[in-house]
């Protein structure tokens, strides 16, 4: 990575509008740099990043990964002088995410996670800058029977033919063009294997559930769990996964592949029910046909990431449901409803 | 698929001036338009030159990891592609070289992607049948003793090693390939090819099988760098080419198959073979010790079932054209050199 010679440094956040993207143009703009935010908003959002349009540094670019991107053609970029200092960090998100649009998103799924990961290299390869790849742990495959915490050095078995291949098989693969991009060019790419994570600006009535339960909750609706009672997973509040990526990226030496995740095995059903309680909602929680893109994740051993940087999921469930119910209150009127006095 | 109501076909074969491809391209042309592409990144334009002149074949230099449409290119107006279409796509290009792997590691991760996402959109466009040659690194080392491999297995590979270009490639263009199915309602076929041997192999780029002929006509030593007890598992490329050609034209919706031999012989017997036919005095030596590390053989039900497919050539036979084909290349070699 070349020095900055400039007092701040060029970030450029991939899928910096989705749910985690945001939280991480948010945290990088108050450590001081400069943020570059590409998205097309193929499933983020606008609003997630409207409080941060007015940030002298950062600005935003609808632009689809899936394109060549070059920096200096852009004259809103210009006061961040890429041409010049260059462009320091690489946070690539871009991918869609959707459990209810999955099978609508297919093909973009597809594009992302191969001609786009390979324009964010280019790009990458152009500035030397150093990168942090948002992989998934759907590379470990779905949650195994005996139940052991997925390992780095563990290889994986998912169904590379399976309705869900364009984004677990296009995960793995974007790992390895990073890593052949690492073999080949000596580009320094890290790779975040992010488990399942929640938190406020997690899209509504997606099959995300989480936001659901609360808004539901709020309103006094049923709660919909897709799936049954046996439902479990772990939760990571984005606090923790921003803060755990900007460690990543940070560390001088490429530490290898990196789970970021909870190890807490959680019944959803369980879940439901606090939100209940917090809110002091009345509410009942039913339980419907499962989501194809929505399923049981396996947990992370997270020993590589607390030795090599010092992380650790920090906030507690209640903390972290607290704050995604006081967003869903506060942004009642933008999310669109009204909350039972 | 549009009804073939022209004469012929017209097939297109990425990667046709390969190894493998080339062979293809033979067995196509003799009843339909071959559209042969390949950029000669790893491939010769030997293996192709006595089909240049066949007014049923039309090469295309293009490095199908950039987007093309073939209703672009005036040499393919005698095929009329722009009214007859397309009708079978095999999608054979990618990269291979033992000794050049390094070179051509970038160019194989993105031919393995975005090469086979441009080749399915030519077949979207032309809504042609379309069958990738994918490979047996796919389902990783011999596991749990188990001898064999059967297309359900479980792949277990590791992405990051620096194979990942080629083996993890080779299972992301599967995952392509059925993604585009599952969308667009294309007809995908996937052939696992397992170890594959025969003339036109390159017979300097560290490869098995020509490295020990090329000792043979040498009058050297053979030297295997193996256990003495080490077994392979050899398949005729005339094998392949008619596995290939069953499995794109079955009328069975056969979309994974493994295409390999399942017969195990000794190195050390095939090593005799060549060492005799080659007529030298070569001894066999073996190097080293510890495992061998070949894959697993592939279960040919599927094969033999569904596409009444079974490897048919005698590896005599087939050493001795292998060896034939050696010899003349390297009559040409001295003739030119």
């Amino acid at each position: 990575m070349p020095d900055v010679i400039f007092d701040k440094k060029n970030v450029l956040v991939t899928g910096g509008a989705g749910f985690i993207g945001s939280h991480l143009c948010e945290e990088l703009l108050e450590q001081g740099a400069n943020v570059i935010c590409l998205d097309n908003f193929v499933t983020s959002q606008e609003q997630n990043i409207d409080h941060l349009l007015r940030h002298p540094s950062f600005e935003f670019i609808k632009h689809d990964i899936t394109q060549a991107f070059d920096p200096e053609a852009y004259p809103e970029l210009a006061r961040f002088r890429i041409k010049f200092q260059g462009i320091q960090e690489i946070y690539h998100l871009a991918c869609p995410t959707s459990p209810k649009k999955f099978e609508q998103y297919r093909m973009q799924t597809l594009y992302a996670n191969s001609v786009g990961v390979r324009q964010a290299l280019d790009l990458a390869l152009r500035y030397k800058s150093r990168v942090v790849h948002a992989s998934s742990s759907v590379i470990y495959g779905p949650r195994p029977a005996d139940g052991h915490r997925f390992n780095e050095s563990e290889n994986g078995v998912n169904d590379l033919l399976s309705p869900r291949a364009c984004y677990d098989e296009g995960k793995r693969w974007a790992e390895t063009i990073c890593a052949t991009y690492k073999q080949v060019h000596g580009l320094d790419v890290r790779i975040a294997r992010i488990f399942r994570t929640y938190g406020p600006r997690m899209p509504l009535y997606d099959g995300q559930m989480i936001p659901d339960f609360i808004t539901n909750a709020l309103e006094g609706k049923d709660l919909e769990i897709f799936g049954d009672e046996t439902f479990k997973t772990s939760l990571m509040y984005v606090g923790d996964l921003v803060d755990g990526m900007v460690k990543l990226m940070n560390i001088t030496q490429d530490p290898g592949p990196m789970n970021f995740g909870s190890d807490i095995d959680l019944p959803l059903v369980d879940v439901a029910t606090r939100i209940l309680e917090m809110t002091g909602s009345s509410a009942t929680i039913k339980f419907s046909g499962s989501l194809l893109f929505m399923s049981e994740l396996g947990l992370p051993d997270l020993a590589k990431s607390r030795e090599a940087l010092s992380w650790l999921p920090l906030v507690t469930l209640d903390d972290g449901l607290k704050r995604s119910i006081d967003y869903t209150i506060s942004h009642k009127s933008l999310l669109g409803f009204q909350p039972l006095a | 698929m549009a009804n073939p109501i022209f004469e012929r076909k017209n097939v297109v074969v990425t990667g046709g001036a390969g190894f493998i491809g080339s062979h293809l391209c033979d067995a196509l042309v003799k009843d339909s338009h071959v559209i042969c592409i390949d950029n000669f990144s790893t491939s010769e334009v030997a293996n192709i030159e006595h089909l240049l002149q066949n007014p049923n074949f039309e090469l295309i230099n293009h490095d199908i990891t950039k987007p093309f449409d073939l209703r672009d290119f005036p040499e393919l107006e005698r095929f009329k592609v722009k009214f007859q279409g397309v009708q079978e796509i095999y999608h054979l290009a990618s990269p291979i070289s033992k000794k050049h792997f390094e070179e051509f590691k970038i160019a194989t991760v993105l031919t393995n992607s975005i090469g086979t996402k441009n080749v399915l959109d030519i077949a979207v466009a032309h809504q042609a049948k379309i069958l990738f040659a994918s490979s047996s690194a796919l389902y990783g080392p011999r596991r749990d003793g188990k001898t064999h491999v059967s297309e359900s297995d479980p792949c277990l590979i590791d992405h990051l090693t620096p194979k990942g270009a080629y083996d993890e490639g080779k299972r992301f263009s599967e995952a392509i390939l059925s993604t585009y199915a599952d969308v667009y309602g294309i007809d995908v076929k996937i052939a696992r090819i397992f170890r594959t041997y025969g003339p036109r192999m390159k017979l300097h780029d560290g490869n098995l099988l020509p490295d020990m002929i090329n000792a043979g006509l040498d009058g050297k030593d053979i030297e295997l760098t193996a256990p003495e007890d080490a077994k392979i598992a050899l398949c005729f490329v005339s094998d392949i080419i008619d596995g290939l050609i069953r499995h794109m034209r079955s009328t069975i919706d056969v979309t994974v198959v493994n295409l390999g031999s399942d017969q195990e012989v000794y190195l050390s017997s095939v090593a005799s073979l060549i060492a005799k036919i080659t007529a030298g005095n070569s001894r066999v030596r073996f190097t080293a010790s510890g495992a061998f590390g070949e894959p697993g053989l592939p279960d040919l039900a599927k094969a033999k079932q569904l596409l009444s497919w079974i490897p048919l050539v005698r590896l005599e036979d087939g050493i001795l054209r292998m060896v034939d084909y050696a010899r003349s290349r390297r009559q040409q070699r001295t003739m030119f050199t």
